[in-house]
């Protein structure tokens, strides 16, 4: 320790011969070796002018990882202070967050609308346990995070007291159940290789969340004999394509199938993707059924029919299933409350299932969805599988264009059905879901629009034209309820410099959870636009209760007891104008909403976070 | 779905002419509608929710006899109300109520729901 130490005279002195030279693949020193004399002894002399943390930093620069979400917390103190200070807090840039469950969930935004992970700097104990349910949301979504815990693992240098109550011999046991990997790196070239490897594994589809804990003494010492520290190249992995003759076979199934339906879930991973899944189904014409975990199929094209699954899958005799997180719950339900089976598709279906899900083996929590018989099982990531599947069923010499005008046909019945649908009590007081949706497309129809999230009110993806992947961003995952405001705020800090807007329909009870992510999104300029859906409840508790009361012969008034978010009813607007976000509402009035909504997107243009609070029907 | 609710219509065309509506309250109907939380899943005027809420009730409101069997003893997802804790004559007046509801406006006439088609 002691030889670790700089007298404050012969630091300065030598401080202008500080370097900060990257090379490729080699960290050089970036401070001129000081001439070392004895320590006086007096601890205020001490200094570390380049300390692991250092290191630390240029690890992670090396990844392009360009925001660390963050709670900051002293486990890692010395990691935060390196990259305020010897990063410039540039790439990465920190972001001041109030929950460490919105660090993950912005990352996790984030990465959706990136395309590529955020980092989180956490508590090793205390941090990574709240931020424990956003992770399991990024994990049930197969989405990509670079978490990185504190901890000190010395004891002998722990400071006594609440320092032992955050540190932990295995950080990554708080979560090993859902991420992908985790280390905890006993020196600096070992963090390095680790950080690098993690990396890799964390975009490597199945894409998920990984762990790296950086240790606090490590942060903080001072690197020893850094010219033989190297920070690996980082070359990432080929998503892997399914195998060629298993894609041969499944379009032979397709080809001889008389009403076949494709089901793409989690698919298209870019706007190739969505290129390459309309290549595939005109060369099928074949209806899609896009579950909205991406956004994976135009809602525009003559072949979407995402509202008509379940007639689909009824008449289908193939099927084939596109990385879906639950395939058996696609041919199959069970009745609620009653638990009572209904097999959905006919009994001889023929199921094909291209998916990665194989690869994922974790046995506690249950994100895996009920097993499901497959005639033709494929491991390999859709987006990169879709050209040589598509080439096949080309070359297999399958003739379906027969039937384009009844599908076009189709596709505008299923469209009139839910315009339709969406007037019924359009002008209703609280406002309509619909009425909501539709209202928000009016602000966003000139834009390079994202919206945020799109499955929770299904009406945007039903009703809005959308062709483009950034359109729609999926949903929580693990539907852990807290998600919403903080991935759309990581979304929209993603979008931010595309020049896409991005909006999302917030509910009262998600941003309850945390609301202090308004607070980050007005502290770094986020714009984001959040149209409150407040429907003053944990609306789907309320129905769980309703549903409860009626299968045990009770009484249904009741259902709102401890469902209900009123009396007091929550001023949203204030909320978000008590952490500096530009705000209106509560509006109850239809009619009101539309200009509330343009002084709204005015605001966002601007760079600021924006929110509307409209009192809303349940759903 | 189809097939239930075809079924139910023809028992209730039936049972139809035998009988008819009973008196109801729309007033207490709207009353009763939100007390025993029938709004949540369908909606304060019937119009229907979102993924795992109620279907619409309206327009096409189901004949007297198949929406008393329907609340009764429902098919299907939506919980039970039984005469235990919701009487006859509240189920009477909600079935006013939603009877006395105005037709909601056309499509053609929103202009928020004319979205426009690219392909």
């Amino acid at each position: 320790m002691s030889d670790e130490g700089l007298d404050r005279r012969t630091f300065l002195k030598s401080a202008a011969a500080v370097g900060t030279t990257i090379a490729a693949s080699t960290v050089t020193a970036q401070a001129a070796t000081p001439a070392r004399k004895e320590p006086s002894g007096l601890p205020g002399e001490k200094i570390i002018g380049r300390p692991g943390s250092d290191f630390m930093v240029d690890v992670i620069k090396a990844t392009g990882i360009e925001y660390i979400a963050s709670n900051p917390a002293s486990s890692f103190r010395s990691l935060h202070e390196s990259i305020v200070n010897y990063g410039g807090n540039r790439k990465p840039e920190f972001l001041t967050c109030m929950h460490e469950e919105s660090s993950v969930a912005m990352a996790h935004g984030y990465a959706k609308a990136a395309g590529k992970p955020m980092g989180v700097l956490a508590h090793g104990t205390v941090g990574l346990q709240h931020a424990a349910m956003a992770v399991y949301n990024a994990w049930c979504d197969r989405v990509p995070v670079m978490l990185f815990a504190g901890n000190f693992m010395d004891a002998a240098h722990r400071r006594p007291g609440v320092e032992w109550y955050h540190c932990v011999q295995d950080p990554g046991g708080i979560l090993r159940d859902y991420i992908k990997w985790d280390d905890q790196p006993a020196s600096l070239q070992h963090f390095a290789e680790s950080v690098m490897r993690g990396y890799k594994f964390a975009t490597t589809p199945p894409m998920e969340p990984v762990l790296i804990t950086a240790d606090g003494m490590l942060q903080e010492h001072a690197i020893e004999d850094e010219a033989k520290l190297v920070i690996p190249k980082l070359t990432l992995t080929v998503p892997p394509q399914g195998e060629a003759g298993a894609l041969r076979e499944a379009a032979k199934m397709m080809a001889g199938a008389e009403n076949l339906v494709i089901i793409a879930d989690r698919a298209a991973r870019t706007q190739e993707g969505v290129k390459r899944m309309v290549e595939l189904a005109e060369a099928l014409n074949a209806p899609v059924v896009d579950l909205g975990g991406r956004m994976n199929f135009p809602t525009t094209h003559y072949l979407n029919r995402s509202e008509d699954g379940r007639a689909l899958v009824r008449d289908a005799d193939v099927v084939l299933m596109l990385e879906v997180a639950d395939p058996w719950g696609q041919l199959n339900t069970i009745s609620d409350p009653q638990h009572q089976y209904r097999r959905l598709a006919k009994p001889d279906v023929k199921m094909i299932h291209l998916t990665l899900a194989d690869n994922l083996m974790k046995s506690n929590y249950q994100d895996a969805q009920r097993f499901c018989p497959c005639d033709l099982s494929i491991s390999g990531d859709v987006e990169a599988s879709l050209p040589a599947l598509t080439e096949a069923v080309r070359a297999s010499g399958v003739s379906r264009g027969g039937r384009t005008e009844e599908l076009r046909a189709q596709h505008r019945a299923m469209k009139e059905r839910t315009r339709a649908a969406a007037a019924n009590g359009f002008d209703a007081t609280p406002v309509s879901t619909a009425r909501l949706s539709a209202e928000l497309w009016q602000v966003l129809k000139g834009e390079k629009w994202c919206l945020a999230e799109s499955r929770l009110l299904s009406w945007s993806a039903r009703l809005w034209p959308a062709t483009e992947h950034y359109n729609f961003l999926g949903h929580a995952g693990a539907a852990g309820v807290g998600y919403t405001a903080p991935a759309a705020v990581g979304a929209a800090l993603a979008n931010r410099d595309k020049g896409i807007v991005t909006a999302v329909i917030q509910p009262d009870g998600d941003l309850m959870y945390a609301p202090g992510v308004l607070w980050t999104a007005a502290h770094h300029k986020i714009p984001i636009l959040m149209l409150m859906h407040n429907n003053r409840a944990y609306h789907q508790e309320v129905m769980h209760l309703q549903k409860m009361a009626g299968l045990h012969n009770r009484r249904m008034d009741t259902a709102r007891i401890g469902t209900a978010i009123e009396n007091p009813n929550i001023d949203y607007a204030g909320l978000a104008r008590a952490q500096g976000v530009w705000a209106e509402g509560p509006i109850t009035d239809p009619a009101a909403i539309g200009p509330a909504l343009k002084r709204a997107i005015a605001m966002v243009k601007r760079g600021e976070p924006a929110l509307v609070d409209v009192v809303t029907q349940g759903r | 779905m189809i097939r239930f609710s075809l079924s139910i219509l023809f028992f209730a065309s039936a049972a139809l002419a035998q009988d008819p509506p009973p008196s109801g309250s729309a007033e207490r109907g709207r009353e009763a509608f939100l007390k025993y939380q029938c709004y949540t899943c369908h909606g304060t005027v019937g119009q229907g929710g979102e993924r795992g809420a109620g279907p619409r009730l309206l327009p096409n409101l189901f004949p007297w006899v198949a929406f008393s069997m329907q609340t009764r003893t429902p098919r299907q997802d939506m919980p039970a109300y039984r005469k235990d804790h919701l009487g006859d004559q509240d189920l009477a007046d909600i079935y006013a109520y939603l009877r006395s509801m105005k037709p909601s406006p056309a499509v053609a006439n929103i202009p928020l729901l004319n979205f426009e088609e690219k392909r």
